[in-house]
């Protein structure tokens, strides 16, 4: 690259540093807008608290669904209820967060939970939600307390009715002495055994479920058996908010730039300082080429740097750092080329800029720069495709959480490229139009 | 140095340059002399290469044209309406520009010291542009034009805008360059600039010379006599002469004379009689 080039394109990096509105457009603004959206998608998936999942009844017993209806009633589920094979798709589909099985012989292993035989529970979650597979798993153990407590009667009513018969028995003296010794012993171990089962309940209800059981005398007892299930979902959709809002955030910024050097030509043309470079023993590809490098260096880097902070902070993390490289390179390529179509607009600074932005604008509003596409009506997804916003989002979201394979990659890259090269060769010929003496 | 045969430029049905045919040679300050809408910036634009010719011919340092890149690394320009980066310093813009024409390394900052050095500028280098002066501008503007020590300046009326006294030092400088040999080709519509600094002068008017020769030449082929105005005591009394100072003389003689002023013929004066109108008209 000949030094006559990066002096040209040093310089309009410089320029473009120099000029405060101008840096904090392309440069400041991106990441507020990052950071602001992404916060505000977070503060919309949170608000959804309870846990969707799906019971499948496979004892269609009794207390099988006695416990489907306990855990339907939870403020912390959602239930739907369905047959394995569905609620196995569903969980890897991401559609929900887990299934639970109560499997053949639940409703008579929780007749018989005093004999510490414990009802069998299958648990199937994405082992990358950690967090959701604990909470699932305390819940669980909370209701089948519950669900316990409510066969024996309840924790109290139990209670007084053992204290109520042990004061009987010490003055009952039609008992016979062996049972009464018996019962003397019985009944305070059952009335401690309550307790016991009680603050277990208590206990597992505000737990992560690790804890679940170790108060009192009732030590590792579990009520049930849960066996988690490893189901890995298939990733169709973002990490998290930053997710969507950094390549948003990234599209602003490489708007910005494009204004900017848009306008930077107008500026050159006016001030007189482009009749200088072309006067300069340069000739007039190495002007354009220069403007071209700095424009694409200046995209290039600042995607790459709201990339690095998006994946420091925020969890924006690559699937295909190769992927994202091809794509960011794509989009500098197509928003150069239209930078260069831009800057022949108009004659006054004002005019371009003006122009430059109704046509970025317009091009943002259709590619989902200011709503994302998901969230556009059927019509207006279709009509995006017009919009070069669009694919350089598509090429971004693909690298980034769509996981798109290599194949599925090069239409959009393929978009971009052609974009670039078609608005550039229009740009580049109205530029030695209007320079045409 | 620089050869222009029959060159002309229209634009549309205005004829801006029609049919100019000169030659500047090395160490010379050749000026367009002619008043605005002559001609003398679409000249200038055709000799840096930034207007293409309709016809005739322009040869720079030996034969290309200045639609080679290559030929233009020869010539320096410092057009009328200043050409700056106003948010870059004078020393970056002076490196930048420095740059473009192939100067790095020592050679490129030695010369940028240069050039701040010789148009006075190197206590503000470090100062962006749009704290200048106007008259600061204009220098920094010159420095540009001779930071890669090109043999052909074309100085496009570099004193627009400049007061009094930057404009004498301006004059200084241009005098000082000459001396090292540059070859200056200066427009201007101050006859003053042309008398002073000018070796020769082409007389332009509506895209075509009318008269290109030495001031002193021009003066005397198209100037006229010179003008000895007397007041009396019964009033004035102008004559014409070729020698003004035979005329005092007599008058003198004759007394009665409370005043006596001689108006030599000067480049004001060729225009006025070449054209019929003044300079500034």
């Amino acid at each position: 690259m000949s030094k006559e080039l990066l002096a040209l394109a040093g310089k309009d990096i410089r320029l473009l540093l120099r000029d405060k509105g101008g840096a904090f457009v392309t440069f400041v603004f991106p990441l507020i807008y990052c950071v602001f959206f992404g916060l505000i998608f977070a503060v919309r998936t949170d608000s959804t608290r309870e846990m969707q999942i799906i019971v499948v009844d496979e004892d269609r017993s009794e207390a099988s669904a006695g416990f489907a209806d306990l855990l339907d009633a939870a403020a912390e589920f959602t239930v739907k209820r369905t047959q394995r094979a569905a609620a196995v798709d569903a969980v890897r589909r991401g559609k929900v967060v887990a299934y639970v099985v109560l499997t053949d012989g639940f409703g008579e292993a929780m007749g018989h939970v005093l004999l510490n035989e414990q009802p069998r529970i299958e648990v199937g979650v994405d082992p990358a939600r950690t967090a959701e597979a604990a909470m699932i798993q305390g819940l669980l153990t909370k209701y089948s307390f519950e669900s316990i407590m409510g066969d024996l009667g309840g924790g109290d009513g139990l209670r007084r009715q053992i204290r109520a018969a042990t004061e009987k028995l010490q003055t009952d003296t039609d008992t016979p002495p062996m049972v009464r010794l018996a019962l003397g012993v019985f009944l305070p171990e059952l009335e401690r055994f309550v307790t016991d089962v009680e603050k277990a309940s208590e206990n597992s209800a505000t737990a992560d479920g690790s804890s679940a059981g170790q108060v009192g005398t009732m030590g590792a007892w579990q009520p049930i058996d849960i066996a988690m299930v490893d189901v890995f979902r298939k990733r169709t959709g973002p990490k998290n908010s930053f997710n969507i809002s950094f390549p948003q955030g990234i599209i602003w910024g490489v708007l910005g730039c494009c204004a900017s050097f848009g306008t930077s030509m107008v500026i050159e043309r006016t001030s007189g300082t482009l009749s200088r470079l072309r006067v300069a023993p340069i000739g007039r590809t190495t002007i354009l080429g220069g403007k071209a490098l700095a424009c694409f260096g200046s995209t290039v880097s600042l995607s790459a740097v709201l990339f690095l902070v998006g994946w420091l902070f925020f969890g924006v993390v690559p699937k295909s750092i190769a992927h994202l490289a091809v794509s960011l390179v794509a989009m500098a390529t197509a928003f150069v080329g239209i930078m260069m179509f831009l800057s022949i607009l108009g004659k006054t600074e004002r005019s371009v800029s003006g122009l430059g932005w109704a046509v970025l604008l317009g091009m943002a509003m259709l590619g989902g720069g200011m709503v994302p596409q998901m969230f556009m009506p059927a019509w207006m997804q279709s009509l995006s495709h017009v919009s070069p916003v669009r694919w350089a989002i598509l090429a971004m979201e693909g690298a980034v959480w769509r996981d798109f394979s290599t194949s599925e990659m090069l239409l959009p890259w393929a978009v971009l490229f052609s974009v670039g090269v078609a608005f550039f060769t229009v740009g580049a010929k109205g530029f030695s139009w209007q320079s045409k003496g | 140095m620089l050869n222009l045969s029959h060159v002309g430029k229209r634009y549309g049905s205005l004829v801006a340059v029609d049919d100019l045919t000169f030659e500047a040679n090395p160490g010379e300050i050749f000026g367009f002399l002619g008043p605005n809408g002559a001609g003398k910036t679409t000249t200038i634009s055709m000799i840096a290469g930034l207007l293409r010719p309709d016809s005739g011919t322009i040869q720079l340092n030996g034969g290309a044209g200045p639609d080679q890149p290559h030929a233009r690394r020869g010539v320096g320009v410092a057009p009328q309406a200043l050409a700056l980066y106003e948010e870059l310093t004078g020393t970056e813009n002076l490196t930048f520009f420095g740059k473009l024409a192939g100067l790095h390394g020592t050679v490129l900052r030695e010369r940028v010291a240069w050039a701040l050095d010789f148009v006075t500028l190197s206590d503000r280098q470090k100062d962006r542009v749009k704290t200048y002066s106007g008259g600061m501008k204009r220098r920094l503007n010159l420095a540009v034009a001779i930071v890669h020590d090109p043999p052909l300046l074309l100085l496009d009326e570099p004193t627009v805008g400049v007061d009094p006294q930057s404009r004498n030092a301006m004059f200084e400088k241009i005098l000082e360059l000459k001396s090292r040999g540059k070859t200056v080709i200066y427009t201007t519509h101050y006859m003053e600039e042309a008398e002073r600094l000018c070796d020769r002068v082409g007389i332009i008017d509506r895209g075509k010379f009318l008269a290109l020769d030495s001031v002193d030449n021009l003066i005397e082929e198209y100037g006229g006599k010179s003008v000895v105005t007397a007041q009396r005591r019964d009033g004035e009394v102008r004559i014409e002469s070729s020698d003004p100072l035979q005329e005092c003389i007599k008058l003198q003689q004759e007394g009665g004379i409370l005043s006596l002023r001689v108006d030599r013929p000067d480049l004001e004066r060729v225009f006025l009689n070449l054209t019929g109108r003044a300079l500034r008209d």
